[in-house]
């Protein structure tokens, strides 16, 4: 055979190795000593689960006693459960127990349905975690359907007035503009201070990020402390009157909708006749078994004038809009808030905003952080409920800039 | 039968302005929400769970890092470990969201810290307290030990990048000149460290004047100015081998060099009797081109992230100003035109800036300006402020001050690109002409 042919097939054959196998000398690896990886959620059954069969979480960890400071996760464990749902009395994006009538009006009865309880309670008695499927009620009227809104900022010029006491002396010095404030960077210990050469890789890894996002966590925890107060709470004691004050009394602006919710539905044959009645009464039903949405009370310049003060004011307190630099007071956002009649958010607010750019989930978040922090409000008059009980909020940090 | 026809149309007239009427209002009411509260976000770290051979001088020491990091960055606030209700025991346990709420932390960071032998491996997750979710996957970092440092910057990176839409730039060094000895006795040495001042490590001994280093794209290399043949020359480094050499061996005074941004070449400012103009050169090659004529001095060339064009500064209009042309040379459009001199222009990364030193009325400033020359603002006021440097993010700003009299020194600061977060930067000795990497790999 002719050298030339060996030296080519030789050749190829170790190109189709390398082709095959890869080739080391090609590996980020070795240029790279810091491997990154993402390290998934696991449900709170999940986590049951390991802890009862005292699996270590890290493989060569020898004792799961080091990481779980109790001395017997089986029977310690699983009691937190209970205790972190049971002292929920009234999760704020969900709509609790109080009077039917008043939450039935929604367009959505589906996020009404308090039907999670149930669910959440079975995981207990039954150690068995595989029902991974019970918390997705939970978690989409915990979940928000991000689509992406905008972004950030930077002044912190009025830090006191909200910033809780504890905090302020961790508080990085707002900004004075050439003030010289001396910032050390955090002491080098001595026994470790040599730094190589660096690697990088991603692993993959992805789940569900809130699995189990406890509709228990979601109460607000002001029972359970005595001194520190929320921003929103501390606002509402000044600015907001007491929820007792409040007329319970169901608004009768509703009156209409409830009679037509309290019918049997009407089947569409049956929608085609009502059509003919010319009552408003019929319309909104039709309209009803069409899934329009349904009417709002048509508010008068001054009551819309007052709901938006209310939010207003709240929004003052509780909206920090999200850091960043030019683009952070570019972004305007639009969020769909729904609300039952005390003022709570019956759903996690919905992005309207209909354009996405760079920073603007954070400029979503932020604003979804405001109106959940200043939740509820009740400051709202009940009384013209149909006309608040939905609201697009629009975010606009523009004129907040520098 | 047409009292019939009436009646029909009355009726449809009437159905016809109940549901104009209802479609009216099916809208919800719009609510414009204008004003609200600028602060820094109060985020909160759960203390990390220790695993392995890890002590809890290690997790303090990680975590710390990180916290330094958000908070130096001026745009987060730590809630202090003593107003935590709770403590993430396992880094897999369920958060309380209830716990986090309750201080006010509106983002929460979790982690575990697990040393076996020489391997340290760091996880971390981030959560929206108020939505009570995860925000994206947990990262896990696996190094040796001795890069605890580096992994610590990089989960601060990440958790800054998902907080604020920007990317980050904790992950990164800074080259400058260490400066010791009496003003006209000042001994010169490059030096690198991290970006906050930690690791820091001699590049050149102080037989010789060093200036002005740059970082090469891959933050490999480094090019400076050295007078050690007597003449400010360019040199190129590597930052690991610290083998260097010199850039352009011909005639004349060579310095102010910047890479492109494809590390392809270099343009640098070359002092030939008398005249000093703007030239690049091609690293593989060695080929000079010229890129500005005339007998005025321009220096300081700065290319723009798209290599297409170069920031300079310029003398040629009888002031010292700042002026853009093309990566090729030609025509230069002048974009400085506020009162006082303007010098060392350098193009943000995000390439929508240019950061500046001006001199106006014997005040030194730093500033930023658009790429047009508009919006121009000042961000430092001292006796000496100059040699500004972007961080891989265009975020911050680092550059030198120095104080006045006999015995003035010049120190390190950074300020935020709003002129927010003034603050020094902790070096070994004095330094000056600070230049910052890109962001580690």
């Amino acid at each position: 055979m002719d050298l030339g042919v060996k030296i080519s097939g030789t050749a190829h054959a170790i190109l189709i190795g390398i082709a095959i196998f890869g080739a080391p000398i090609f590996s980020a690896d070795e240029e790279n000593p810091i491997q990154i990886s993402e390290v998934s959620l696991i449900s709170l059954q999940e986590f049951e689960l390991l802890t009862k069969e005292n699996t270590p979480i890290f493989q060569t960890e020898p004792e799961p006693e080091v990481q779980e400071p109790k001395p017997e996760p089986e029977v310690q464990e699983p009691k937190p459960e209970p205790e972190v749902q049971e002292p929920e009395p009234e999760p704020e994006l969900q709509e609790p127990e109080p009077e039917p009538e008043l939450q039935e009006p929604e367009p959505e009865p589906e996020l009404q349905e308090p039907e999670p309880e149930p669910e959440l309670q079975e995981p207990e008695p039954e150690p068995e975690l595989q029902e991974p499927e019970p918390e997705p009620e939970v978690q989409e009227i915990i979940s928000d359907s991000e689509t992406d809104p905008v972004a950030p900022i930077t002044d912190q010029d009025n830090l006191g007035e909200l910033t809780p006491e504890f905090n302020e002396n961790a508080a990085p010095k707002a900004a004075e503009i050439i003030s010289d404030i001396s910032n050390e960077a955090p002491e080098e210990p001595a026994d470790m201070n040599s730094i190589q050469d660096t690697s990088f890789e991603n692993v993959s890894g992805a789940d569900e990020d809130k699995s189990e996002i406890e509709v228990t966590e979601n109460t607000p925890a002001e029972e359970t402390t005595t001194q520190i107060v929320t921003e929103a709470e501390e606002q509402e004691s000044d600015l907001v009157p007491s929820r007792t004050s409040k007329p319970k009394n169901r608004p009768k602006n509703l009156k209409i909708v409830k009679e037509i919710k309290t019918k049997p539905k009407l089947k569409p044959k049956e929608v085609v006749e009502a059509k003919k009645d010319a009552t408003a009464e019929s319309i909104l039903e039709s309209l009803k078994e069409k899934n329009e949405p349904e009417p709002f009370l048509d508010l008068t310049p001054a009551q819309k004038e007052s709901v938006g003060n209310i939010i207003r004011n709240k929004m003052r307190l509780c909206w920090n809009p999200p850091v960043g630099v030019e683009n952070g007071l570019t972004n305007v956002m639009i969020l769909g808030l729904k609300f039952d009649i005390d003022g709570k958010l019956v759903e996690s607010p919905v992005n309207l905003t209909p354009d996405s750019g760079v920073g603007s989930l954070q400029a979503f978040e932020a604003a979804r952080r405001a109106v959940i922090r200043c939740s509820p409000y009740n400051e709202l008059d009940p009384e013209i409920y149909e006309g608040w009980k939905e609201l697009n909020l629009k975010f606009n940090p523009k004129n907040m800039g520098r | 039968m047409r009292y019939f026809i009436k009646l029909i149309i009355i009726g449809l007239v009437f159905m016809m302005s109940k549901v104009s009427i209802l479609i009216a209002e099916t809208k919800p009411l719009m609510i414009e929400i204008t004003q609200g509260v600028i602060k820094p976000m109060p985020i909160a770290l759960s203390q990390f769970t220790a695993i392995g051979d890890t002590t809890p001088q290690y997790v303090d020491q990680i975590t710390s890092v990180i916290m330094a990091d958000l908070v130096g960055s001026g745009l987060f606030r730590e809630i202090p470990k003593s107003a935590h209700v709770s403590a993430n025991t396992n880094f897999n346990a369920p958060v309380k969201f209830a716990d986090w709420r309750v201080i006010n932390a509106d983002a929460l960071i979790t982690g575990s810290v697990n040393i076996q032998g020489d391997k340290l491996i760091l996880q971390f997750r981030l959560f929206d307290v108020f939505a009570q979710k995860a925000l994206g996957e947990g990262l896990q970092f696996q190094a040796s030990i001795g890069n605890w440092r580096r992994m610590a910057h990089k989960i601060s990176d990440a958790v800054y990048s998902r907080l604020t839409g920007e990317a980050a730039y904790f992950d990164s060094r800074v080259v400058y000149i260490s400066e010791q000895g009496p003003k006209n006795a000042r001994k010169k040495r490059l030096t690198i460290m991290d970006y906050d001042g930690a690791n820091s490590r001699f590049l050149t001994d102080d037989n010789d004047i060093v200036l002005a280093p740059r970082f090469s794209p891959n933050n490999e290399e480094i090019v400076y100015t050295s007078y050690e043949t007597g003449v400010p020359k360019v040199y190129l480094m590597n930052v690991d081998t610290l083998n260097k050499r010199l850039l352009d061996d011909q005639p004349g005074m060579t310095f102010a060099p910047r890479f492109s941004p494809d590390g392809r070449n270099v343009v640098m400012s070359l002092t030939d009797r008398g005249n000093t103009d703007i030239y690049s050169v091609v690293l593989a090659t060695g080929r000079k081109s010229r890129l500005t004529t005339g007998p005025s001095i321009d220096t300081a060339p700065s290319y723009s992230p798209d290599g297409k064009k170069i920031v300079f500064e310029s003398d040629r209009g009888g002031r010292q100003q700042i002026y853009i042309m093309s990566s090729v040379g030609g025509d230069a459009t002048r974009i400085s035109f506020g009162k006082g001199s303007y010098g060392t222009p350098v193009w943000s990364p995000r390439g929508d800036m240019i950061a500046f030193t001006k001199i106006n009325q014997g005040r030194f400033h730093i500033g930023v300006m658009r790429t047009d020359g508009s919006n121009e603002r000042l961000l430092t006021a001292s006796f000496l402020d100059e040699g500004p440097t972007w961080s891989p993010n265009g975020r911050v700003i680092m550059f030198f001050r120095e104080s006045a009299g006999t015995n003035g020194v010049p120190e390190i600061f950074s300020v935020d690109v709003t002129g927010r977060n003034l603050k020094r930067v902790k070096t070994i000795q004095n330094g000056s002409d600070p230049a910052w990497s890109g962001l580690l790999k």
